[in-house]
C-alpha cells in the first residue's frame, strides 16, 4: 500500500490515550509481514523482526490528543477534561466522536461569546465552558455513554495540493506511517538487523508506555520517529528558526539526551543518499519518548527522526507525504549501513 | 423536510449565491417568476382564492462564509468573513474554496506563548497546501468564496448537523410550499445578500409591494450548557421561535399576537424568541416602498454562523406547520 493510504487507514481511527486498542489492527494489517506481533502489557503494539546484526528499536506513539467524559448533564450534554495538550482556541462547532458503548456523533458546544464577561470576551474558550452536544436525551445518553469515555475530534484526512494531507492525529501516525514503509524498505533490501518496531501508548499524557517497551527490548540503539514544527506564518519570529519548511525533508534531532555519534552518522547518512534534512536542536530532554527511551534500564543509545507538520494539536494538521519518504529512506539506510554488529 | 439537504449542501455566499438560485429555478419553471437585477427570484403561486392583503414570504439564499483577500508568498491565503463569524468558528475549520479544500490553521500551542489569546480573522489564513504563491496562483486567487466543509448528518434525537441551515431551511419551506395546494395567492421571494446586511429583501419587497411579509428563518439559540432563562434566546425542540422584536426589526404586534393564538388553535408548538438579538430581512421589507406589516418564523439553531448548525426536524415541522396555518388566516384578514 502507499504511504498516504497507510496514513489515512491509521488517522481515520480514534485512538486518544487509554484507547489504543482502537488501532490494533489497523496496525497489524501494515505490520503483520514484516514480524512477529505482540501486544505488551502496557498495550504497546510491537512487530519484532528477528536478524543475526544490531538491534534496533523504532518507536512512533499510537495515541492522540483528545477528551474524556466527565460528567452527563440533565439536558443531553458532556462536559469534559483534555487528554493531552489539545489546542482549545480551535474547539467552538468542531464535530467530535463519543467512543461510549457505541459511537456517538456530537458538536462542541460553546457559551457563546457575547455572553461571557466583558474580560473574557476576547479569549479561547476554558474546557470548563465547553461541552458536547449529543442532540440526545439524558435518559438515552446515559445508556450510551459513561462518565471515563474517550472523545475524539472526528477523524478526517482531506488531500490538499500536491503530496500534502490534512488530517487528524497526523501526531503520531505520521510517524507509525514511517515506521510502516522503514520495515518494508529493511524487507525489500535484505536486512539483516534485528527490528523491535514499537507502536506505543500514552505518549500525550506522559503515560510512556514507550518505556517499558524499551525496557524489555534492551535494543542497542533507538530511533524514535514523531513529529515535529514546520514554519507557518502565526509562528513568531523567536521560534522560526526551530521549525523547518513543509516539504524540507527530515528533522533530524540534536539534543544531550540524544546519542551524538548516531546524531552525525544520520546527518552523513542523510548528505551521502542525497536525502534533505534539518538539524532540530534541543537544550536538554527532547519532551517526546526518546527521553524515556533513552534511559530505561540499562539505557539505549537514541537519536530522533521527525516530519514537519503544520498546525500541532488541532484537528487540520498537515504533513506532506514527500518528508514521511524521506525520513523513511534516512532511517532505513542508517540501518542498512550500522546493522553489522 | 424535502430539498433542506440538497439545499444545505450547496455553496453561496452572499453576492455568489448562483448555485442555489439554479436549484430553486429548476423547481419554479412552471410557475410565473422573475429573477431581478440583484438575483432575488420571485415567484407567483396561485391558491385557491387571491387574498386582500398581499402576503409574501421570504427566506434568503445565501450564508455566511469567507472571500479570499490576498496570496502570500509562501502561498498562504488571506481572507475576511463574507457575514459574521466569530474567530473560534473559523480557525482549525475546514473551507471549500471551489473544487479545492483549504485548512484555517494557526501556530501551534507548543510555540504560543499565550493560548487564552484568540487570534483575529485578519491574522488567519487559508492552507491549501500550496509550495508557493505562484502554485496557488494556479488554483486560486482573490475574490474566491470559501464555504464550511461540512457533512449533513442526522444524528442525536431528530437533530440535524449541516452547514447553511440559515438560511436553506427558509428556502426548503418555500419550495415545499410551492408544490402544495394552498388557499391563497402567495408570492415567494428567495433573497440575496441577507448576510452581509439586508442587502437584497428591499428590492424584492419593492416590487412585490406586499401588505404583509413573512419572513421564514434559522436563528440562534443558545440553549446549551450553562445558559439560563432569556439567554437561551430559543429553546431546540420547544417549536417554531416567532420573534417581537430583535436589533433590526420590531415586527407587527398583531401578526405576533396572531400567529401565537394560530398556533394555539392549530396544536402548533410555538415559542417567542426570547432575547432581542439579530436581526433578518424584516428589517428591509418592512421599510421597503410604501412598508409593509412583518413577523418572522424561525428554526431554532444552534452554532449557527459556523461550520456545524445544528436544528431538529420537529422544529422545521412547526414551522412549515405554522406558516400554512397563517397563510389561511391571513388571507381571510379584511
Amino acid at each position: 500500500m502507499s504511504m498516504k493510504r497507510v496514513l489515512e487507514s491509521f488517522c481515520l481511527c480514534g485512538a486518544p490515550a487509554g484507547s489504543e486498542s482502537a488501532l490494533y489492527d489497523a496496525a497489524r494489517r501494515e505490520m503483520s509481514a514484516f514480524g512477529t506481533i505482540e501486544i505488551d502489557k502496557r498495550g504497546n503494539f510491537i512487530c519484532t523482526k528477528q536478524g543475526s546484526g544490531k538491534h534496533f528499536l523504532l518507536d512512533a506513539h499510537m495515541d492522540q490528543i483528545g477528551f474524556v467524559v466527565t460528567s452527563i448533564e440533565e439536558n443531553g450534554f458532556l462536559k469534559l477534561a483534555k487528554v493531552g495538550g489539545i489546542d482549545r482556541r480551535i474547539l467552538p462547532s468542531l464535530e467530535v466522536e463519543v467512543q461510549g458503548k457505541e459511537r456517538v456523533f456530537g458538536v462542541i458546544a460553546c457559551k457563546p461569546p457575547h455572553l461571557a464577561d466583558e474580560k473574557e470576551k476576547d479569549k479561547a474558550p476554558k474546557i470548563e465552558d465547553i461541552a458536547v452536544d449529543t442532540g440526545l436525551p439524558v435518559q438515552e445518553l446515559k445508556r450510551i455513554v459513561a462518565i471515563g469515555d474517550r472523545v475524539v475530534l472526528k477523524p478526517h484526512f482531506t488531500a490538499l495540493l500536491g503530496e500534502r494531507v490534512s488530517a487528524t492525529a497526523l501526531d503520531d501516525r505520521a510517524g507509525m506511517a514511517i515506521i510502516v514503509r522503514v520495515m518494508q524498505l529493511l524487507q525489500e533490501q535484505g536486512s539483516h538487523a534485528k527490528v523491535s518496531a514499537v507502536f506505543s501508548v500514552g505518549e500525550e499524557v506522559g503515560g510512556k508506555g514507550a518505556d517499558n517497551a524499551s525496557f524489555a527490548a534492551t535494543a542497542d540503539e533507538a530511533i524514535v520517529v514523531d513529529v515535529s514544527f514546520a514554519s507557518q506564518p502565526q509562528v513568531d519570529s523567536a521560534h522560526q528558526n526551530a521549525c523547518m519548511p513543509l516539504g524540507g525533508g527530515a528533522f533530524i534531532g540534536a539534543a544531550p539526551i540524544l546519542n551524538q555519534q548516531m546524531v552525525k552518522k544520520l546527518i552523513a547518512c542523510a548528505e551521502k543518499n542525497g536525502i534533505d534534512y534539518q538539524v532540530e536542536v534541543m537544550g536538554g530532554k527532547t519532551g517526546t519518548n526518546a527521553d524515556g527511551i533513552a534511559t530505561a534500564k540499562y539505557g539505549t543509545k537514541t537519536a530522533m527522526v521527525s516530519p514537519p507538520i503544520r498546525n500541532m494539536h488541532t484537528g487540520v494538521e498537515i504533513a506532506d507525504i514527500g518528508d514521511l519518504e524521506q525520513c523513511a529512506k534516512l532511517i532505513a539506510a542508517y540501518i542498512i549501513s550500522e546493522e553489522e554488529k | 423536510m424535502r430539498y433542506l439537504e440538497e439545499l444545505c449542501l450547496l455553496g453561496g455566499t452572499a453576492g455568489d449565491e448562483g448555485s442555489v438560485r439554479d436549484f430553486i429555478l429548476s423547481h419554479v419553471a412552471n410557475y410565473p417568476h422573475t429573477v431581478d437585477a440583484l438575483g432575488n427570484v420571485i415567484v407567483e403561486k396561485k391558491g385557491r382564492k387571491t387574498p386582500r392583503q398581499k402576503l409574501m414570504l421570504s427566506a434568503h439564499m445565501d450564508e455566511v462564509g469567507v472571500i479570499i483577500t490576498h496570496i502570500t508568498d509562501k502561498g498562504f491565503l488571506q481572507f475576511t468573513t463574507v457575514g459574521g463569524i466569530e474567530p473560534q468558528a473559523l480557525l482549525g475549520k475546514r473551507v471549500r474554496i471551489g473544487e479545492l479544500t483549504g485548512v484555517i490553521g494557526t501556530a501551534p500551542v507548543h510555540l504560543t506563548e499565550d493560548v487564552s489569546v484568540m487570534p483575529k480573522t485578519e491574522q488567519m489564513y487559508i492552507d491549501i497546501g500550496a509550495a508557493a504563491k505562484a502554485e496557488a496562483m494556479q488554483y486560486v486567487s482573490p475574490a474566491d468564496r470559501g464555504i464550511f466543509v461540512s457533512d449533513y448528518v442526522l444524528f442525536g434525537d431528530d437533530c440535524i448537523k449541516s452547514k447553511a441551515i440559515d438560511d436553506r431551511f427558509g428556502c426548503a419551506v418555500l419550495l415545499n410550499l410551492l408544490e402544495k395546494e394552498l388557499p391563497y395567492d402567495v408570492t415567494l421571494c428567495f433573497c440575496v445578500m441577507e448576510e452581509i446586511g439586508l442587502k437584497g429583501a428591499g428590492a424584492a419587497a419593492n416590487r412585490v409591494q406586499p401588505d404583509i411579509a413573512l419572513v421564514i428563518e434559522s436563528t440562534t439559540a443558545n440553549d446549551v450548557c450553562g445558559v439560563e432563562g432569556s439567554e437561551r434566546v430559543c429553546v431546540l425542540g420547544e417549536g417554531a421561535a416567532v420573534s417581537f422584536m430583535d436589533r433590526a426589526t420590531v415586527y407587527d404586534k398583531t401578526l405576533y399576537t396572531c400567529a401565537m393564538s394560530v398556533a394555539q388553535k392549530e396544536g402548533i408548538k410555538v415559542q417567542t424568541k426570547t432575547k432581542v438579538a439579530g436581526g433578518n430581512d424584516a428589517a428591509a421589507i418592512q421599510s421597503a416602498g410604501a412598508g409593509a406589516k412583518v413577523l418572522a418564523i424561525s428554526v431554532p439553531t444552534r452554532y449557527i454562523h459556523s461550520a456545524s448548525c445544528v436544528a431538529k426536524k420537529e422544529d422545521m415541522d412547526s414551522v412549515y406547520a405554522l406558516v400554512q396555518a397563517l397563510i389561511l388566516y391571513l388571507g381571510e384578514e379584511k
